[in-house]
């Protein structure tokens, strides 16, 4: 469940951390947002963070993305 | 407010409060709370959700134990919901703003997101909405605790909502406190169908998805009679409903005061109006309306109420009840008529994987493979049958080898019984159900052995237009009026008439009264119906002659398709009855 590991990152961090899909913005500590993206494997998305250690959270949540969520299967969302 | 439509299959009109069956099985008893209360409430609900979490979290660990880390982490994505601020912080305030019970405002706020999820056009994420309806259920649970309501100990009415119920639910459903019932599955001849009818409480299935749209609780309309399901009605709509059933109750009670009349057509020709029944409970529905006997007496309840076969007791003791109550007159007991997939458990040993139920191993080719569960049914009918005029109908038959094998069996059972010095009726009419297109076609040969023929139309429409009805991708193509089946009745009541075996029509077309001045114009004089029909029915019957049915029988058999048929005989029905036509 992609969409847990990154609610679950971002909640570990004081600031406010955003994920964008095309027009669509939604807070990534939610998991109820994340999931409302659909977003799939391959589709593009932008992370924005604000406020205390924001660059410490995008560094954490691309790690995240680029280990494919920690895990073996593939991405679907 | 907003409307759902489905199939109407059982009749009338109820408001009340909804209980969601599967997803919920318990109902939110309480939609708001006291403002001084707000505190206490939002606290209650922290400690379920708290309880919730750990209880989560251990099954996450369990599952990662046990089965391996990536199912674990299905446990993982529960406890984010159940964390999730923001899901909490609108729960907190639908309670603290609004005054929601707990319940309410979790049932809401997490029914709102499945809801988004199920329409986001994407499988994967569709799938997750069940995520979130386990954790809504976890969460009632914990909030309800003991005062959750089971459908079994019931204690205040509700209008039952399923996505599907089982035929042993329906049956076990309490009357005093189901007051209707909506599936999103289902069709017009499923079983589940058939025993709301017989339950006369009004119900309407294969909805479609809606559950997500309901929570426990809301105020819902079902229309039994459109087939329409009205959740969260405004007030005129409520105004509105509450008006028909007024109107409703008024013309029900003009058609009681028929009870006493008979039921005969202008010109003093009798036709005898009988009642379908499946359970015993059923023949004060029938007595009531003044019914002239049991037509078909459905015995597949007894097969499907246990998980074990029924004994002969069993059996017999369900016959005595509703022969004993018609002694004057015919109470016709249909045997077994369920196919081997029906049926749970015991007779698994006959499920095979046939592409096509409706053509395979059912009925009286059931009953022909397994003696011993056939004779027992048999033994109870005979024994029974000294109580009254009780008479044995073999279901499905096809052939006149089946008929003859399904007679001899019978024979045996006599014999059986003779040695065994019981007590027993010897001289119980026989008859066939005549509802494979190829008995209707042979109904004359059929005639020179049996007592009594009656057209089951429901089967006999499904075989002749090769159509299943409960498939909703050709259901429209079933049609009661096609010119074929009015030719096939007219050769079987031809074939009755030459050889004087009586014949009766029962199965859904014979309870729509547009159908009535044609078959009695054919020369029907026996029809069986589901018992609320019967005052309609007999009303219809007295206002018109034989001439007049005949004219119109006449005329219907010259027509060419099913809506020509359908077009004339609602013309005809309204000139006859106009008080009627609702």
């Amino acid at each position: 469940m992609p969409c847990s590991r990154i609610a679950q990152a971002a909640s570990n961090f004081s600031c406010d951390v955003r994920i964008i899909r095309e027009h669509v913005t939604v807070d990534a500590k939610n998991i109820f947002d994340v999931m409302s993206l659909s977003a799939e494997y391959g589709t593009t998305l932008a992370l924005q963070a604000f406020g205390e250690g924001a660059s410490e959270a995008i560094q954490e949540l691309v790690k995240l993305f680029e280990s494919n969520f920690n895990c073996e299967e593939s991405v679907d969302t | 407010m907003f409307v759902k439509r489905g199939i109407a299959v059982s009749p009338r009109v109820v408001t009340g409060s909804a209980m969601l069956l599967g997803t919920e099985g318990f109902r939110i008893p309480q939609h708001f709370v006291s403002v001084d209360a707000v505190e206490t409430e939002i606290a209650r609900f922290h400690v379920a959700l708290d309880t919730v979490y750990t209880e989560i979290s251990k099954n996450a660990e369990l599952a990662r134990d046990q089965l391996g880390k990536q199912y674990g982490a299905i446990f993982e994505a529960h406890l984010q919901m159940a964390c999730d601020p923001k899901l909490i912080q609108e729960i907190d305030s639908l309670i603290s703003e609004h005054c929601y019970s707990p319940e309410f405002a979790t049932s809401r706020v997490l029914r709102r997101y499945a809801k988004i999820f199920q329409n986001l056009d994407n499988h994967y994420l569709a799938e997750r909405a069940v995520d979130i309806f386990d954790l809504e259920k976890r969460i009632l649970r914990h909030l309800l605790g003991e005062r959750r309501e089971e459908l079994a100990h019931l204690t205040a009415p509700v209008l039952v909502l399923a996505h599907n119920l089982t035929p042993s639910e329906t049956a076990s459903l309490n009357k005093k406190f189901v007051l209707g019932f909506a599936t999103e599955v289902g069709g017009q001849t499923s079983h589940t169908a058939i025993l709301a009818g017989a339950l006369e409480i009004p119900a309407v299935v294969g909805i479609g998805n809606f559950l997500s749209d309901v929570s426990g609780g809301d105020t819902v309309i079902i229309d039994g009679n459109h087939g329409e399901v009205i959740i969260d009605p405004d007030q005129d709509t409520l105004d509105k409903y509450r008006d028909l059933e007024q109107q409703f109750n008024s013309f029900t009670q003009h058609l009681q005061s028929l009870r006493p009349l008979r039921s005969e057509t202008l010109d003093n020709i009798r036709i005898h109006l009988m009642g379908n029944i499946e359970f015993p409970e059923e023949v004060e529905h029938c007595t009531q309306r003044g019914a002239d006997g049991i037509g078909l007496y459905r015995t597949e309840f007894l097969y499907l109420k246990n998980d074990r076969e029924p004994t002969e007791e069993d059996h017999y003791e369900a016959y005595c009840r509703v022969i004993s109550a018609f002694k004057q007159m015919p109470v016709v007991i249909r045997t077994l008529d369920l196919g081997a997939d029906k049926i749970p458990g015991t007779y698994s040993q006959f499920q095979t994987d046939g592409m096509n139920p409706a053509m395979g191993l059912r009925s009286i080719r059931l009953s022909l493979q397994n003696l011993p569960l056939f004779k027992t049914q048999l033994r109870a009918i005979l024994r029974a049958a000294v109580l009254g005029d009780a008479r044995i109908m073999f279901p499905l038959i096809t052939s006149l080898l089946e008929l003859r094998q399904a007679k001899m069996i019978l024979g045996d059972v006599v014999e059986d019984l003779e040695e065994q010095k019981i007590t027993f009726k010897r001289d119980v009419p026989i008859g066939m159900m005549v509802e494979v297109p190829a008995a209707a076609m042979l109904a004359d040969k059929f005639a020179l052995e049996v007592d009594f023929f009656s057209i089951g139309t429901n089967d006999l429409i499904q075989y002749t237009l090769a159509v299943d009805r409960s498939d909703q991708n050709v259901a429209n193509l079933y049609k009661s009026g096609d010119p074929s089946i009015l030719r096939l009745i007219q050769s079987v009541v031809q074939a009755g008439a030459k050889h004087d075996v009586p014949v009766t029509v029962c199965g859904q077309m014979s309870s729509d009264p547009t159908f009535i001045p044609l078959l009695v114009g054919m020369g029907i004089r026996n029809i069986s119906v589901t018992p609320h029909a019967i005052p309609e029915l007999k009303e219809i019957i007295r206002n018109m002659s034989i001439q007049q049915a005949k004219e119109i029988s006449d005329h219907s058999l010259t027509l060419e398709t099913a809506r020509d048929v359908d077009n004339y005989l609602r013309g005809e029905l309204n000139r006859i009855c106009p008080d009627l036509v609702m």
